[in-house]
């Protein structure tokens, strides 16, 4: 491989470069460059003279200068975004500066110049598959960690919701639904060009410069087993050439809960617990009939609890362990270079203090990029991303809980004001102050992510281009509970250490051909050869009895008890090959047909290989730039792909058949073990989807209208799920090919250009819609559902439970009149009603009939939660400096398991909870149930979780200004734009938990963030 | 790729282009064998090392069900001889109300777990050609059939028919049906003549299974299954142990419970536990369940030698008045009824100021019958009679559970071994079946050797005596309550003998927030919900037991 790499270079190197043409004296070009609609400038537009001689990108203000010999040029200005503006004609003399104002008409996002595809770029025009494509502006209107979460709400079809609200949790990105759930349904993230094998929440937001969704088939198909998902191509920032550019960007946050949840405080949680005790007969040994006393509450409380109640004691404990969160976010980047080198620099620091005491989120990164032309024909250069964060989790959602569940007559601090560990006597509740500092749980990643690639021009058209992109990533878990933790109870410490080490590369060999014969054949040709492998290796310890807290999980062998030790590895590889045509006839008839062929370690002998094609074609009917636009239809083009993507995101291994480790012991000797893990299935075979797309895209009435709108069907067959088994097997599950499901629907994006310069007011409206129904089709056990698994013909495929929610319909809460017919059930009033809709035939079939049994016979499909349709408008206003940006996201449609609100209402009177409107014989509630002593969690109780989830929510309000230069002369920057955002200000929804949006057990608030920024640029 | 090319490429050129072929050709070479280093395949079976691993596997399984929480609850709860205690889940199966049903967990793990630990039996079982010594091997299949069996023992008690799988499960089964009782007792039976032929009457390792402890089992299933001459084989059995000559009653009763005498002469067969954590799972937790809360009384904390007191299992009055305390020392050595002050910042002060008592005092007390009330007032320290027992105060069944020398005060895993048969038990299994042959002469020598075991120092031995005119079944089950309560039998022991619900009737009847075992109970309760996951898991019907 080497030494051919090298001849390659020598031979490269041995063809002269070019040499300028000798030319007299020096003339300078000056200009603007600006955008068309609002007149702002644009930074970065690439501007070249003549034949590619010369180039400039334009700084902050969209200047640029050039020094070159006198002559008449055609002078190109270009930028990512935006159409293209030729001047063909300009003549530059020595004797005087040449001004040049060049306005650019902007491209809507959907309709941008160049797009990035796999292994390529193409010009979007002749694009025949389902491609979304974002901005950097877009994205760097919200203020997150993350970049998936800066882009919700940009494309139709792609779903992001949060899996969390601690600082640095990440998004679940869902493009065109669900498909097979054993397998990832993670996108495959490519970022410039090389497959990422890690976390995509690494990636600082502000270093990208574009991302692209590739959507259908046509358009993933080149990435064979990995695109079944759909890709997301990131491109970071380059330089280019011109002088340096430095841009300084910082904003500040501060955060609050955007909601606050209501637990009963102290005379309410009094009462509460009183009735728990009432409804076991407790609270009337000391009362008798009355229904309170002073030896009933006597009895019935802790005298701690006592003693608050008669103070008047009600401690807010939520209140005591939140906080305002904040974000602070620095970067730094330099972009520069010259014709023939262009790098970019950059460095952020971005740090995050959750609404949580204790848990905060950390990244430091840097970032380069460096590309040289080293003469005609070679090409090559190399990026590096590393980058360490730092999430400390604290106790995770669960110190939210233990502060909703803690009661409030109690105090936190004892009469010397030191904390209290165990505000009351409970053996299971301690302070969740206490805990803040006491439990840490600190995941730690140090990332670095490069690539190299050298090009060489073999030959006119063709090119050979070699990528080497190894992904090394180290992350450190450490988990320690001092003493003084719900979880140790005050009996000594014990601690955590978990290490993983994984190492990832991808060498891609690509062959690209170009070629135009006559005027009406353009042929793009690729041909790819490309290994991926990853090795993780991991391994963890844990102790118990840690003599001294201060070393926290840095000195485990001091512990008196080694708990556990493991170690581990991992690997698989991936080998693949594909051709592309790209094939445009009379820059009217588009083609694209695509091969991959992959073999993945992953399956079983004999069924490692498979080959996925795929076909794209597109029509150009009517095109402005050719003249041939009717009435109001500038451009309109028609496309249809089909083609096939498959699946391999199975663990490692899974085909085998592991065994697992038992422990028991003969005496005092440990008598260790191996049984029945998990069962073999050699017959695992890829899981494939075939893809059928149409899409027009289209640019209406002067470009005021701009469009997108895809339909699709996506059949899946041979489904790796993880099936569950009947227990008698001794099995819970086997990695298999289950069946097929369906995915079909609709994406709209429409951009409108409402005011173009009315009065000076540029107002542009995105709007997306989609709309998706996934189902399965057919089990490969027959069309029969599968209601173990959760499998329902018609209904969308469920993976671990938690897509689909069959269960009991909750019909409220047994009433007084009702107890002689809640008694056949073994209920009384008070306890909760499920409905009792069916019964079993003597063939054991079950009819809609009930027989006064609860029983699988009555376990209901409820909902599940994929939304019917989700949308999204992006408003944007400029009035000369000012711009005021908004986006609307809404979901409609699905259904939520509220866990949050069942695990923290279970109404047994000894923990706090949620404030609930509980039963009582007075009170006849019919939404809880009646607070009970004698049992932990109500019988039915999770049949209380089930709400409606839709939701509309004001995402983002932004105002930005740029600040006219005769006030920031003195920051010595050319540029400052500030702004001003409040994120989440507004939630629409009858969700009664947390936030609909993420998941809906995860049990720490969402924000309301309230952000200042500003950007320089020198 | 080279042969698109248009225009006439330089030497140099298409040697590059060759080469670069070449390379892509070379790296064709990625090896997409998978090779499991960390993890091991079942390829592992079928070598000696394998075999000796699935066979040691087959026991893991014991330790999800006996010496912890899901094994007491269904063998504790719903019987007479304990109610539902003040915290926990689960106290459905206490009360036999609503939450009684298919989607109670502790039948879908005791269901999981037990066939689990049946398809590592049959693993091993089917192990049979492994190259090793053949009189070993025979030994080892002999261990996992005997596991096997009283993984159905269990089974068939609690759920009646149950899918009778011999054999390990290869590829994705979703049928099952529900073989019959016989059919499953059949199956126990074959296994237990096979182990107690094939077993050595002891074993190098501790814990291994023994032919005595086949012999045992098969006593206590011919008892169960009372088919035609099955108690005379009951008996047979039994006695076979009994005269071994292996095993001895202890002298005293307390001897039993010593802390560090788990390995006394009376375990015939134990299930295992150690104080190394690295080797006792998730250990003996019994010590954690039948504690009362005396940590919340004036002059207590929570200290390592009273436990972690999980206050689930309160005993009923029933249990509490079963014994002769005069003479039965076994009241004494399984309950705490005193608390001895530990926590001198929380005992009471007189008017002056002083401490009512000091540390080491009695702190509880709970007497067992009414006192006055001048007489409780006249104790500086707490009085607990039996009206004032609470579901969290009441005398504390623990003095065969508590562990006082586990690592940490909170520590939930105790290292005592499971005492699942020892010969007292032996003794009434052949008392019971020699009974309900008719043999009440000799049934009454194995009642007698217990009870006489039992008889409080200064008590004559034959004072504990009982003739052959007391003997009936409900003495049998009197006298298994008084030796052997607590012991996860019991709900067994009920159901075996038809007495479960004329007991929990009896015995069990108290109201308490609506729910009252005695008022709930019916006929159908003599079996435990199927499990509603391998109901809807099952691809075939798979019906329900009447009554859920």
């Amino acid at each position: 491989m080497k030494r051919w790499l090298i001849g390659c270079t020598l031979v490269a190197l041995a063809f002269p470069p070019i040499t300028a043409r000798a030319q007299d004296g020096v003339a300078q070009l000056t200009g603007t460059v600006t955008e068309a609609k609002t007149g702002r400038p644009i930074t970065g537009a690439r501007v070249v003279v003549g034949e590619g001689q010369f180039g400039a990108v334009t700084g902050p203000t969209g200047r640029f200068a050039l020094r070159l010999p006198p002559g008449t040029y055609r002078v190109r200005a270009s930028m990512i975004g935006y159409q293209p503006l030729t001047i063909d004609t300009v003549r530059v003399v020595a004797t005087a500066p040449t001004s040049l104002s060049m306005e650019l008409q902007q491209a809507v996002t959907q309709l941008g110049e160049v797009v990035v595809t796999g292994y390529g770029m193409q010009q979007r025009r002749d694009v025949t598959g389902a491609v979304a494509s974002i901005a950097a502006d877009e994205i760097k209107q919200q203020a997150t960690t993350n970049v998936m979460s800066a882009i919700q709400g940009r494309a139709p079809g792609v779903d992001i919701v949060s899996t969390g609200y601690k600082p640095g949790d990440g998004v679940r990105v869902r493009i065109r639904g669900t498909r097979s759930i054993k397998a990832s349904n993670d996108p495959l993230y490519v970022l410039d060009g090389i497959p990422m094998a890690g976390s995509i929440g690494d990636l600082n937001p502000t270093d990208i410069q574009s991302i692209e969704i590739l959507k259908d088939a046509s358009a993933t198909a080149i990435y064979g087993s990995r695109g079944a998902n759909g890709v997301v191509l990131i491109s970071t920032r380059r330089g280019s050439a011109g002088r340096t550019r430095v841009t300084y960007d910082t904003y500040a946050t501060t955060e609050v809960a955007s909601k606050k949840i209501r637990v009963f405080n102290g005379p309410e949680f009094a009462e509460y617990k009183r009735e728990a005790y009432r409804a076991s007969g407790d609270y009337q040994k000391s009362c008798g009939t009355a229904p309170q006393c002073d030896a009933g509450d006597k009895a019935t409380f802790y005298a701690e609890e006592y003693a608050a109640l008669q103070k008047g004691i009600s401690t807010d404990w939520i209140g005591m362990i939140s906080r305002n969160g904040s974000q602070r976010s620095h970067q730094l980047s330099l972009t520069g270079g010259n014709d023939r080198t262009q790098y970019a620099l950059s460095g952020n620091m971005v740090d995050q203090e959750g609404i949580i005491k204790g848990q905060q989120y950390g990244r430091k990164s840097m970032r380069m990029n460096f590309e040289n032309q080293a003469n005609t024909r070679l090409r090559f250069g190399g990026s590096a991303l590393v980058l360490r964060s730092t999430q400390d989790l604290g106790r995770g959602d669960a110190e939210y809980g233990e502060a909703i569940q803690n009661v409030p007559l109690a105090a936190a601090y004892d009469s010397t004001g030191r904390l209290l560990f165990k505000p009351t006597p409970d053996p299971q509740r301690v302070n969740p102050l206490v805990e803040i500092s006491h439990y840490l749980d600190q995941r730690q990643r140090t990332r670095a992510f490069g690539t190299l690639f050298a090009s060489a021009n073999l030959a006119e058209g063709l090119d050979y281009r070699i990528n080497f992109g190894p992904d090394i990533t180290y992350q450190r878990r450490g988990l320690f509970r001092g003493a003084q933790t719900q979880a140790n109870l005050g009996t000594g410490a014990d601690a955590s250490l978990w290490n993983d080490r994984i190492f990832d590369y991808t060498l891609d060999n690509i062959v690209t051909y170009r070629r135009e014969i006559g005027s009406d054949h353009r042929v793009d040709a690729t041909l790819l050869y490309s290994v991926e492998k990853q090795t993780a290796e991991s391994d963890s310890s844990k102790a118990s009895g840690l003599p001294y807290e201060s070393q926290i999980y840095w000195n485990l062998g001091s512990g008196s008890t080694i708990e556990a030790i493991g170690s581990e590895i991992r690997q698989w590889a991936l080998q693949s090959y594909m051709a592309r045509v790209n094939y445009t006839f009379m820059d009217k008839y588009l083609l694209t047909l695509t091969t991959r062929i992959d073999g993945s370690s992953r399956l079983a002998p004999g069924k490692k290989y498979s080959t996925f094609p795929s076909v794209g074609l597109g029509w150009r009917i009517f095109d402005r730039a050719f003249g041939n636009s009717v009435g109001p239809i500038d451009n309109l083009k028609l496309r249809a792909s089909y083609g096939v993507t498959g699946n391999t995101a199975v663990d490692p291994y899974q085909t085998q058949g592991g065994l697992a480790r038992s422990i028991y012991s003969f005496g005092t000797a440990g008598a260790f073990g191996y049984r029945p893990g998990s069962l073999p299935n050699p017959d695992l075979k890829w899981e494939k989807t075939a893809q059928y797309d149409a899409g027009v895209d289209f640019n209406l009435y002067d470009n005021r209208v701009t469009g997108t709108i895809d339909v699709y069907q996506a059949n899946t067959s041979d489904l790796i799920m993880d099936r569950k088994l009947p227990p008698n097997t001794g099995y819970t599950q086997i990695t298999q090919n289950v069946g097929a499901t369906r995915n079909r629907g609709l994406e709209v994006a429409l951009s409108h250009n409402a005011l173009r310069g009315w009065h000076g007011i540029h107002l542009t409206n995105d709007f997306t819609f989609a709309r998706a129904k996934n189902e399965i089709v057919s089990l490969t056990y027959g069309k029969v559902s599968d209601p173990g698994n959760r499998w329902f013909i018609g209904y969308p495929i469920d993976g671990g439970g938690n897509d689909v929610w069959y269960d009991y319909r909750f019909l409220g809460i047994w009433q007084t009149p009702d107890s002689t017919l809640a008694a056949t059930y073994k209920a009384k009033p008070g306890d909760i009603r499920v409905e009792d809709c069916c019964s079993l035939d003597a063939q054991g079939n079950v009819i809609r009939k009930p027989d006064g049994l609860i029983n699988t016979a009555d376990l209901q499909i409820l909902g599940n939660t994929h939304p019917t349709w989700t949308g999204s408008l992006n408003s944007t206003v400029n009035w000369r400096r000012l711009d005021l940006a908004v986006q609307v996201i809404t979901r409609q449609g699905f259904m939520l398991q509220n866990t949050f609100r069942t695990t923290n209402s279970t109404l047994a009177g000894r923990y706090n909870g949620i404030k609930v409107d509980y039963w009582t014989p007075t009170n006849p509630s019919n939404t809880d149930p009646r607070p009970t002593k004698l049992q932990e969690n109500p019988t039915y109780g999770g049949s209380r979780a089930y709400e409606n989830g839709s939701f509309t929510r004001i995402r983002n309000i932004t105002l930005g200004v740029t600040v006219p230069e005769k006030y920031i002369g003195r920051t010595g920057a050319e540029t400052l734009r500030i702004r001003a955002t409040v994120q989440n200000p507004f939630l629409f929804t009858r969700f009664s938990g947390l936030d609909p949006e993420g998941r809906a057990s995860a049990g720490t608030p969402s924000t309301r963030m309230y952000l200042l920024g500003a950007t320089f640029g020198f | 790729m080279t042969q698109s090319t248009q225009s006439t490429p330089s030497i140099p050129l298409v040697r590059c282009v060759a080469m670069g072929a070449l390379a892509l050709a070379a790296a064709a070479c990625v090896d997409l064998t998978e090779t499991p280093i960390t993890g091991i395949t079942s390829a592992y079976y079928g070598t000696p090392e394998g075999f000796a691993a699935a066979v040691n596997a087959s026991y893991e399984t014991l330790r999800t069900f006996y010496g912890q929480e899901r094994g007491l609850t269904l063998t504790v709860f719903g019987t007479d001889e304990f109610r539902v205690g003040a915290d926990g889940s689960h106290k459905s199966i206490g009360f036999y109300n609503s939450g009684l049903n298919g989607d109670e967990s502790y039948f879908r793990d005791a269901w999981r777990d037990f066939y689990r630990g049946i398809n590592t039996a049959n693993t091993a079982i089917a192990d049979s050609t492994v190259p090793m010594d053949a009189t070993l091997r025979t030994q080892r299949i002999a261990e996992a059939r005997f596991l096997r069996a009283l993984y159905y023992f269990d089974l068939v008690r609690m759920f009646g028919p149950v899918p009778l799988l011999l054999k390990p499960t290869q590829g994705a089964l979703t049928e099952a049906q529900r073989d019959s009782v016989s059919a499953v007792y059949d199956a126990i039976v074959a296994d237990l003549q096979f182990a107690k032929g094939n077993l050595p009457t002891t074993q190098k390792d501790y814990g291994r299974a023994t032919s005595p402890a086949a012999q045992h089992l098969l006593a206590l299933v011919y008892l169960t299954r009372a088919g035609t001459g099955d108690m005379a084989l009951a008996a047979t059995e039994a006695k076979a142990v009994i005269n071994s000559g292996l095993f001895k009653l202890t002298p005293k009763y307390s001897d039993l419970w010593a802390l560090g005498n788990e390995r006394n002469s009376e375990v015939v067969w134990s299930v295992q536990f150690t104080e190394d954590p690295l080797t006792t799972g998730p250990g003996n937790s019994s010590h954690l369940y039948f504690l009362m809360a005396y940590e919340l009384f004036p002059g207590m904390v929570r200290d390592m030698a009273n436990g972690r007191a999980f206050k689930r299992f309160r005993p009923t009055d029933y249990l509490l008045n079963l014994w002769d305390r005069t003479k039965d020392s076994r009241y004494d050595d399984s309950f705490t009824n005193v608390y001895y002050a530990n926590n001198p910042a929380s005992i009471p002060k007189d008017a002056s100021g002083k401490p009512k008592f000091a540390v080491g005092d009695t702190a509880i007390f709970m007497p067992g019958v009414e006192w006055t009330a001048a007489q409780i007032a006249a104790k500086p320290y707490t009085v607990l009679t039996p009206s004032k027992y609470t579901d969290a105060a009441f005398p504390s069944f623990n003095k065969k559970f508590i562990e006082p020398n586990r690592l940490t005060v909170n520590e939930t895993r105790g290292s005592r071994d499971w005492q699942l048969f020892r010969l007292a038990e032996t003794y009434l299994i052949a008392a019971e079946a020699l009974m309900r042959d008719g043999n009440l002469t000799e049934a009454v020598t194995y009642v007698n050797a217990v009870r006489e075991r039992a008889a409080k120092p200064g008590v004559l031995k034959t004072d504990m005596d009982v003739t052959t005119a007391a003997l009936n079944l409900d003495f049998i089950l009197d006298e298994r309550s008084r030796e052997l309560a607590g012991e996860g039998m019991r709900w067994f022991d009920l159901v075996r003998t038809g007495k479960l619900v004329s007991r929990v009737k009896l015995y069990n009847n108290y109201t308490q927030g609506g729910s009252n075992p005695a008022a709930s109970i019916q006929d159908y309760h003599a079996r435990r919900p199927i499990p509603n996951e391998q109901i809807t898991l099952t691809s075939n019907k798979f019906p329900q037991n009447p009554g859920y």
